[in-house]
């Protein structure tokens, strides 16, 4: 018997039930045969005797790290600062991260926004690369029926967030719950319509459930978008306790989220939806729909939200249903044969694309970009296809992994005379496991395509440098990180041995080399290599002919905030600089995302108080965003804002007071009067008002600006004393000294006690400080003016990229001072 | 404990076969023990072996004093000990990250933190260990779970086991052997 089989368990039970004499002589007995076995035992009895040893209870072994968590808690981040917006409540707590209310405090166009903090990512470059990414696919997302992700960043602490519209809603399956089957089903459609609309902007959501589904006026919202794989970041075994069945087996298993991944949860929803609140059995047909929904098998499942969304709606028509029939109803239509055809070359993007996006791409015909390859390659796709043509009755329907098993048999018999064009397909093929996330046979292929080009190619060559890279894809996607780098690595060396070209290829693998070296976290030396690849693609991609520009804009621009995030503003300002110029010569200017871009470049350019430049840029921003957006937008507030904030470090107040003006109205039309934005840009307005000498407009205006800010943000909160300061000045400048004094003091004795006194360089303070240094002269305080104006001088001379006209006005208030 | 009602409706659709439900269940301690833990804290400092205990049995007795079921009640324990086995495991992976993500800026470790350090690698290897037990037998990693996590006397170990007084403490006294031997390994 070997010793595993010993019943321990039993042995131990003898043992305590026996007095200590017979415990010798019972362990003495295991001994003869199992000494081992009888030494553990020994051990053991004396863990279980002696409760001294051993670990007893969690205070005990973890004293420290428990008083940490608890002292360590989320409530801290309330009245923090996260990029543009103040945290002001906490919303809802769960195992995968916070909400927040938060308001938007530097004057632009939301007033309350969600913030969702997430788990802390371990950070990497590669995974802050990848989270970037991500919310640049967000921020594409507009639809009726989808919560607008705004912004998304990582804390100080290395917590990424999302901002997010805030949505005061009802969860979905809590708005179900009073309905008839009928209109659960219609609210369930308005799920389907978000999630097909964002499946075709090749976003895949990851984690559908009725906690990220609100119902708010009657209208769906679909929140937290591809969020789903942020929150997996680590430790996923313990996590999944808590993502309520809603995961398809394959996320379980670690594997990204997908098309057919989201299609689970789906049909997981629908269940809970159909069942909420009473107990119900679901039959029929809806029973079908979900059952291929949440099919184990993935081929088995609907390949689309849209199929999904029209079986549901033939139940709601009492119309037969698609999946009653036998056969997966993978439909691939005539329209979806063609773009087959012309996707031959679909290779490059495969490549580039998510996992998974794959299918959304052949879905949707969207990558019809390289057109015409090899000749043979079509003829033998089309013969593929030749055998299901879809107008044949009984074989209309067939999925893709069908078609590629499929493909992957005839492989082996056919082409044998044209063996490059085999493998060419061969390529194909792997990519297409690939993209279903089917690795192994990915593998499979990789190889015997490597080993062909090495069989018939001297080295250096392309087709060598790829299929290393390709294959070391297809291994750290497999988990085996250790090959996958093996095969990057050797891919690089190829690519660099090569005389020219094939840099869209190199850079790619250069990519993922990065992201394998980071993933390994191994020590700093591996981190550098990975800072490297990165910054060696990034010079590639700059070089690169715009054949696949879109792409390499958003990757220019996802590595410009990447860089900008690290405080290298100069670089981020480069990076953006040369995706817009990707942007003009390939006539999407004027996309959103590119205008976004260009309103970007101004804000690095004001961080590295390059005034004439942002003001430049801010103003051919205003410009495109008035274009599409009309004159009187509230999208334009933000941008007019910060270009008054600009005209006014380069001494144009005038301009900046006009600009603040038309601002204003634009506001007073759009913003509710107690929004914080507005009442932000009538506080702006104000005080450049006072600059260029209309201190009356500001007498007029403020006390009522004041009051509603007092209404929005409490009595005596830091902003309404800013107000109150603005006013002092006012009321000094037209000589009211009394009036200016009180509210000067006020505004000071508040600022004071709030934790903005004790931030290094914030405007607020150093305004009140030199304007109490001013007051005081009038009153013929020399003394006490000195102290405040040297004291305002220094505050101000600690502002991060200080205005100079601030340097100048203080240090003529402590000139005046000291003159007297 | 406002979800207290909530949660106990959980209980009831988990034991009618809802295996979500379960999941949900956890999901909203989780919350609440936090909130719990949070509150603690500023009432009581110190000790925390102290407030984890006084975390759970709050909710307990609350849950006993509104008239809840003996299953019910050993099917809060259970829940309680899961979440709280969550939280700490989590934090301490959480913590753990943050250590090595900041390898690239060389930071001196005082005494606390020196300490701190081991007992995430203590709470990660417990939770390892306990794993390893689970395999081995669940009824004795749950009573380990159960006794470790929130400090439950021997009554309460046996209402939440759902067994005597006296088999309850020879399980933990069997579960400590096992935990102490993997945990020597």
């Amino acid at each position: 018997m070997a010793e595993r089989d010993l019943d321990l368990e039993r042995l131990l039970d003898d043992l305590l039930d026996a007095d200590p004499g017979e415990r010798d002589r019972l362990l003495g007995s295991v001994e003869t045969e199992h000494p081992d076995a009888a030494q553990r035992l020994r051990r053991m009895l004396a863990f279980a005797l002696d409760d001294t040893q051993g670990p007893r209870t969690l205070g005990d072994l973890a004293p420290t790290l428990f008083g940490a968590m608890l002292r360590d808690t989320d409530g801290e981040r309330l009245g923090t600062r996260l990029g543009p917006y103040e945290i002001e409540s906490m919303v809802a707590r769960g195992g995968m991260g916070v909400v927040y209310r938060a308001s938007r405090v530097d004057g632009a166009y939301e007033q309350t926004v969600a913030v969702k903090s997430l788990p802390r990512l371990a950070q990497t470059m590669a995974r802050r690369e990848l989270f970037l990414q991500e919310r640049a696919n967000l921020a594409r997302l507009e639809h009726p029926n989808i919560a607008r992700i705004i912004d998304a960043g990582v804390t100080d602490d290395d917590h990424p967030y999302f901002i997010m519209e805030y949505v005061d809603g009802e969860r979905i399956d809590e708005f179900c719950a009073t309905l008839s089957q009928r209109e659960r089903l219609i609210t369930f459609l308005e799920v389907c319509d978000a999630l097909s609309y964002c499946h075709r902007s090749f976003v895949v959501h990851g984690d559908i459930k009725p906690g990220n589904i609100l119902v708010a006026d009657g209208r769906v919202r679909l929140l937290d978008f591809g969020i789903g794989q942020w929150t997996k970041a680590e430790g996923a075994a313990v996590s999944s306790g808590y993502t309520e069945g809603f995961a398809a087996p394959e996320i379980e298993a670690g594997q990204p989220a997908t098309v057919e991944s989201d299609v689970f949860a789906l049909g997981k929803l629908l269940h809970t939806l159909l069942t909420s609140a009473r107990a119900t059995d679901v039959a029929g047909d809806l029973s079908l729909i979900i059952a291929k929904c949440v099919d184990e098998a993935i081929a088995q499942r609907y390949v689309s939200v849209e199929s999904v969304r029209r079986d549901v709606e033939a139940v709601l028509d009492k119309r037969p249903i698609a999946s009653r029939t036998r056969e997966p109803s993978y439909v691939f239509g005539r329209f979806l044969l063609r773009n087959w055809l012309t996707s031959t070359a679909v290779t490059a993007v495969m490549v580039s694309l998510v996992v998974g996006f794959s299918i959304a791409l052949w879905q949707y015909g969207a990558a019809k970009r390289e057109a015409q390859r090899a000749q043979e390659s079509a003829s033998f796709v089309y013969s593929l296809f030749d055998r299901i043509n879809p107008e044949d009755a009984g074989v209309a329907e067939v999925s893709l992994r069908q078609l590629l098993d499929e493909a992957a048999q005839r492989i082996d018999k056919e082409l044998v005379n044209a063996p490059d064009v085999r493998h060419d397909i061969m390529r194909l093929i792997a990519n297409g496991y690939q993209g279903l996330g089917d690795y192994k046979t990915a593998i499979d292929f990789r190889q015997k395509v490597l080993d062909y080009y090495r069989a018939t190619r001297d080295s250096p060559h392309a087709d060598r440098a790829k299929a290393l890279g390709a294959l070391g894809q297809s291994y750290a996607s497999a988990g085996s990180l250790e090959r996958g780098r093996e095969y990057a690595g050797a891919a690089i060396k190829e690519f660099d041995a090569l005389p020219d070209g094939e840099s869209l290829a190199l850079a790619t693998v250069l990519g993922q080399y990065a992201l394998m070296m980071t993933n390994a976290q191994g020590g700093s030396a591996e981190v550098s290599v990975a800072l490297q690849a990165l910054d060696r693609k990034t010079e590639i991609l700059r070089e690169l002919a715009p054949d696949d520009a879109y792409l390499n804009y958003i990757h220019l621009t996802n590595l410009a905030s990447g860089y900008d995030e690290t405080g290298q503003y100069e670089r981020g300002a480069q990076l953006k600089e040369q995706a817009l110029q990707l942007a003009e010569s390939n006539g999407y200017a004027m996309q959103p995302t590119a205008i976004n871009t260009l309103c970007n470049l101004g804000y690095s350019l004001q961080g590295l108080g390059r005034w004439a430049a942002a003001e430049k840029t801010y103003e051919k921003c205003r410009l495109r965003r008035s274009a599409r957006l009309g004159e009187d937008h509230p999208g334009l507030i933000s941008t007019q804002q910060n270009l008054a904030t600009v005209q006014m470090a380069l001494g144009n107040f005038v301009g900046a007071t006009a600009m603040l003006e038309k601002t204003v109205t634009v506001a007073a039309r759009a913003l509710p009067e107690n929004s914080f934005t507005r009442l932000a840009v009538e506080v702006n307005l104000a005080r450049a008002q006072i600059l260029v000498g209309e201190h009356g407009s500001a007498l007029h205006d403020l006390p009522n600006v004041l009051t509603r800010m007092q209404a929005v943000t409490g009595v005596n909160s830091p902003a309404a004393a800013r107000v109150q300061s603005i006013l002092g000045k006012a009321h000094f400048e037209s000589g009211n000294l009394t009036e200016a004094n009180q509210l000067l003091e006020t505004a000071y004795s508040t600022l004071k006690a709030s934790s903005y006194w004790t931030q290094s360089g914030h405007l607020w303070t150093s305004d009140v400080t030199v304007w109490r240094s001013e007051a005081a002269f009038a009153v013929r305080n020399v003394e006490r003016a000195r102290r405040l104006a040297r004291e305002g001088l220094a505050m101000r001379r600690k502002e991060k990229n200080v205005q100079p006209w601030r340097i100048e006005e203080a240090q003529r208030v402590l000139d005046l001072a000291m003159g007297e | 404990m406002e979800d207290l009602g909530r949660i106990t409706k959980l209980i009831h659709a988990h034991r009618d076969g809802d295996d979500r439900a379960y999941d949900r269940a956890i999901e909203l301690l989780y919350t609440e023990l936090r909130g719990l833990a949070h509150r603690h804290i500023g009432r009581m400092g110190g000790n925390p072996t102290l407030q984890t205990t006084a975390v759970v049995s709050e909710a307990y007795l609350k849950l006993k004093r509104n008239g809840s079921s003996a299953e019910d009640s050993a099917h809060f324990l259970n829940i309680a000990a899961k979440a709280m086995r969550q939280i700490i495991v989590d934090y301490a992976r959480s913590k753990k990250a943050e250590k090595r993500g900041g390898d690239a800026i060389h930071v001196e470790l005082n005494g606390d933190e020196q300490g701190l350090h081991a007992e995430i690698d203590q709470i990660l290897l417990v939770n390892e260990a306990l794993e390893k037990l689970a395999q081995h037998s669940e009824r004795l990693a749950q009573v380990f779970e159960l006794k470790f996590f929130t400090g439950l006397d021997d009554d309460e170990l046996a209402e939440a086991m759902g067994t005597s007084k006296r088999t309850a403490q020879r399980d933990w006294m069997k579960s400590r052997a096992f935990m102490g031997e993997f945990l020597a390994q």
